[in-house]
């Protein structure tokens, strides 16, 4: 957390009734960044985007905006005053103005003149200017996310705070409406936050992804960090489909079909689980002799998926427990079914975690 | 109003801890506690000693009321039950010629107030009246030769009350049957279910809840009325309070009798509650599904005609001709400057009642969405029932406080000037006005209610990050989007206290009549013909808001626009209780 950050979020804390939503989150956002708040449905990530918002008020930590609190215990500065921006799930246009005047709703301090001019900018960064004078109820579901993101970026807020923006799109219209809005909002420089489950929707968009899970913050890094270097074993599930087996320490190492894993650092003695990407397991027809650090399995299924070649391997018993993983294989390798296989695993993307009591 | 203490700048502390008590909630408590001040008044009578006169009320006329109400709350639920649901039936699920008129038409009772009915028919049908004169020219016969039933009766009373009150039942039942699931009375019907078999297993079931929300609705009008029973000298309780209050000169012991209605009334609506059980009317989906009507043909076809003409002809064509032909008699007499200053007092109250509830109730229901807290939502519902009071109760609970009130008033100042002002509340526009949002905030509060939940709270939400304060909100962006239902609201109470007397008739001010007022009036003076212009007022201006929900009728396909707007309607009519019916929300 540095002191340029504009906006801040320092043990948060949050429940509704009983259920504790939010547990001691910290979060921090540098200028012009576009951040992500990443999870599954009821991690948090909504409440704390309206906590920052400041549409719902703060129970427990301190929120600061360019290093001045507006939430506090005691303290709440309504979101009229704060100068954030918020984009809804749905849109939240008003049916009973138009395009214009949904744009210059929040832009109340400038007269006449000045108002049509913003509104204008506004409506040209997102390609609606030729709308102006028609009503959100005769705007398709993308020009009514474009028309809440020009009225959210008019009054040019400190933060930007999108909720689910794209979930209500059709999902060959997402990914070019993402896109758009990404290069909008970079081109304006605002510091944005974006909540959103989908982890590949986050990857694209962000500079920093928030991972998030009930209630708390399990990392935050670059999305090439996040993939390449997660901090534990939700993380990087979240990212992929998973390959999964459990060992235990034995003289600094665990077991594997594919030969030790070197894992002096987890403690002897402690049961850990190998948590292996599907891209990280390489296929290659058996010919008899195993290469060192190969295993061996038979192809239970092979499916091709646009780029890459699914395949459904099992490699048999294994320290008590049954082994069916998955490859991705770029290129179109396309095994038969029964076809016996020597498999390579890429250390790098293979990762150990002391196995806890609750799982992944 | 205020709006909540805000920050000038973002570093000044918006407002201190968590329990946060702004303007808007406070105004809505307030008005809590000013709305249940006159029934808590009058039920704390129950506790007051009041010498001989209570025992002696009970000894004497106290159980003859409670019979007389128990009669009359049977004769009228089961009349009205029995005509509201069966012509509900038929023109919902059967078809038949004339069925898309008889939709609409079966609501015009609605605009009659129960008096007006009871004059006119008596004019109609009394002994000096054209019929029973026609009669004895035509056969010769003379007083005490024949028999004919006195309408001036209990019996009469219930007829009466049965002819205008049905259209709830009807209204209710009708949106219960178009809002079943239409599969499963297509099931019924592969099942090989008859129209009438369809009716009694499977459609009469589901649509129980809100028929009996319908029927205590009706009972509850029943209870409130006063002029159809003091007219016909029938004692109910109504009747008996204002004859206690006026010709016996007793306040308290008037009060103890509204006590005891207001108890009986609580108990009505806890009954209703209870039968209501866990049955909810389930919603269909939004999409139109044309409900398989059953054809009737012949024979059939003509009882169906009969079954929903009659109701229309007694209960709205024969009054309103009868009345056109007495006001067109003696228009020329009694339409005179009185009656124009009449008229403009009525107006002045009902526009100003009008205004009063639907500010009230819009700085009610938008308070409760700002902070939606248990305490809140009670205060609201509290606020919003005091439609099930009957307006002789809710009179009496207004005049004992503000006489008391005038009474302090002038202790004080003939102690600090030596000078006696009088009764400067009890005798004013306030003591009516006061009576009158006591009564009728539910109206506008349901409606309005309703018709903000077209506003998403993610608009809400909007409009505060786009830098508007919740007042500014409510001004830019709920009001446009409900201007329509306001209006609709402001009308529905414009009308209820058009057509108001017994609250009207004990607390107006001196000399300040309504038409309703003179109506009664003329016919308590046997002048039935010369009741009939001010009568026919108040039933043109009592046609408005049928006419409205006609043509949201006429015009409705489940799922489309016009139906919202019966939904808003429908939502007044959600009046029962707090919370009411709940068949839907617009």
């Amino acid at each position: 957390m540095s002191s340029d950050d504009v906006l801040r979020l320092e043990g948060v804390s949050h429940a509704f009734g009983d259920t504790r939503v939010l547990d001691e989150v910290n979060i921090d956002a540098k200028p012009g960044e576009l951040l992500c708040l990443l999870g599954p449905s009821g991690c948090g990530k909504t409440t704390a985007l309206r906590l920052a918002a400041g549409i719902e008020e703060l129970q427990q930590g301190r929120i600061t905006l360019s290093g001045q609190t507006v939430a506090a215990p005691g303290l709440h500065v309504p979101p009229e005053r704060r100068s954030v921006g918020m984009v809804f799930q749905d849109y939240a246009l008003f049916p009973h103005l138009s395009v214009l005047r949904n744009v210059q709703f929040g832009l109340s301090d400038l007269d006449a003149a000045a108002k049509r001019k913003r509104a204008g900018e506004a409506l040209e960064q997102v390609g609606m200017s030729a709308y102006g004078d028609s009503f959100p109820h005769m705007l398709s579901g993308g020009q009514q996310q474009r028309v809440a993101l020009a009225r959210a970026l008019a009054p040019q807020p400190r933060v930007l705070l999108l909720d689910e923006p794209f979930s209500g799109l059709d999902s060959n219209l997402r990914a070019h409406i993402r896109d758009e809005t990404l290069h909008v909002v970079k081109d304006s420089g605002t510091t944005t936050l974006i909540v959103t489950h989908d982890p590949e929707e986050a990857m694209y968009m962000a500079d920093r992804i928030v991972v998030m899970n009930a209630g708390r913050v399990e990392q935050i890094d670059r999305p090439d960090k996040l993939y390449t270097a997660p901090a534990n074993a939700f993380v990087t599930t979240f990212f992929s489909s998973i390959n999964r087996l459990e060992g235990t320490v034995r003289g600094g190492a665990v077991a594997t079909p594919f030969g030790p894993l070197a894992a002096a650092q987890l403690g002897e003695g402690i049961r850990v689980e190998i948590l292996i990407r599907p891209e990280a397991l390489r296929v290659a027809p058996f010919t008899g002799v195993l290469p060192a650090g190969a295993a061996r399995a038979h192809v239970l299924d092979a499916r091709m998926l646009r780029r890459a070649s699914f395949i459904h391997l099992c490699f048999g018993e294994f320290e008590g427990q049954h082994l069916h993983f998955h490859s991705r294989e770029p290129g179109r390798l396309m095994p038969q079914i029964g076809d016996h296989v020597a498999v390579t695993l890429e250390r790098a993307q293979t990762f150990l975690f002391p196995l806890t009591e609750k799982g992944a | 109003m205020s709006s909540p203490s805000l920050a000038e700048s973002a570093a000044v502390p918006a407002f201190r801890g968590r329990r946060l008590f702004n303007g808007w909630t406070a105004f809505t408590f307030v008005m809590a506690a000013l709305i249940a001040l006159p029934v808590v008044v009058v039920l704390s009578y129950v506790f007051v000693p009041s010498g001989g006169i209570w025992q002696h009320l009970a000894s004497t006329v106290l159980p003859g009321y409670i019979t007389t109400s128990l009669w009359l709350m049977v004769g009228v639920g089961l009349g009205a039950s029995v005509i509201g649901v069966g012509t509900a039936w038929l023109v919902t699920l059967c078809e038949f010629p004339g069925r898309r008129l008889f939709e609409w038409a079966l609501l015009l009772p609605m605009a009659i107030p129960a008096y007006v009915i009871a004059y006119t028919y008596t004019g109609l049908l009394d002994f000096a009246g054209p019929v029973q004169s026609l009669l004895r020219e035509i056969t010769g016969w003379s007083h005490g030769d024949y028999w004919y039933p006195d309408v001036r009766s209990l019996p009469g009373a219930i007829v009466m009350l049965t002819l205008v009150l049905y259209p709830y039942v009807y209204l209710l039942a009708r949106a219960a049957f178009l809002e079943q699931s239409v599969c499963v009375l297509e099931v019924s019907r592969t099942l090989g279910c008859g129209p009438w078999r369809c009716f009694s297993a499977v459609a009469l079931p589901l649509a129980r809840p809100a028929i009996a929300a319908g029927i205590t609705l009706v009972l509850m009008e029943t209870l409130n009325d006063f002029g159809t029973v003091q007219y016909f000298g029938v004692n109910s309780f109504t009747a008996g309070i204002y004859r206690t209050w006026m010709g016996m000169g007793e306040p308290a012991a008037a009060a103890q009798l509204a006590a005891v209605l207001t108890l009986f009334i609580g108990c009505l609506v806890l009954l209703e509650r209870l039968t209501r059980g866990r049955g909810k009317v389930h919603h269909t989906t939004s999409k139109y599904r044309q409900l398989p009507r059953y054809r009737l043909n012949g024979g059939h076809a003509l009882l169906a005609l009969l079954a929903n003409g009659l109701p229309v002809l007694i209960g709205f064509v024969i009054p309103a001709a009868v009345l056109a032909v007495w006001a067109w008699q003696t228009g020329p007499r009694i339409i005179d400057a009185r009656f124009y200053a009449e008229a403009r007092n009525s107006f002045i109250l009902a526009s100003l009642a009008a205004v009063f509830a639907v500010a009230i109730a819009m700085i009610m229901a938008y308070g409760l969405r700002l902070r939606r807290s248990r305490a809140t939502t009670y205060a609201t519902r509290i606020a919003a029932m005091g439609y099930g009071v009957p307006g002789a109760v809710i009179a009496v609970g207004v005049l004992i406080p503000l006489s008391q009130l005038d009474g302090w008033i002038n202790d004080f100042t003939v102690a600090q000037w030596d000078v006696r002002v009088g009764l400067i509340l009890s005798g004013s526009i306030v003591a009516v006005l006061f009576a009158y949002m006591v009564r009728f905030l539910a109206v506008s509060f349901n409606a309005i209610e309703a018709s903000l939940a077209k506003v998403t709270i993610h608009m809400d939400d909007a409009a505060r990050t786009l830098g508007h304060r919740p007042l500014g909100t409510l001004l830019r962006v709920h009001l446009p989007i409900t201007k329509g239902s306001l209006l609709t609201a402001a009308i529905l109470v414009f009308v209820d206290v058009m057509k108001e007397l017994p609250a009207t008739l004990l607390l107006r001010p001196f000399n300040f009549d309504t038409l309703a007022i003179r109506a009664y009036q003329l016919a308590s003076d046997e002048r039935l013909a010369d009741a009939a212009a001010p009568s026919l007022a108040i039933v043109l201006v009592g046609i408005v808001p049928v006419i409205m929900l006609s043509v949201a009728i006429a015009k409705s396909r489940p799922g489309s626009e016009a139906t919202q707007q019966e939904r808003i309607a429908e939502a007044v009519m959600d009046k029962t209780a707090p919370g009411g019916v709940n068949l839907e929300r617009a």
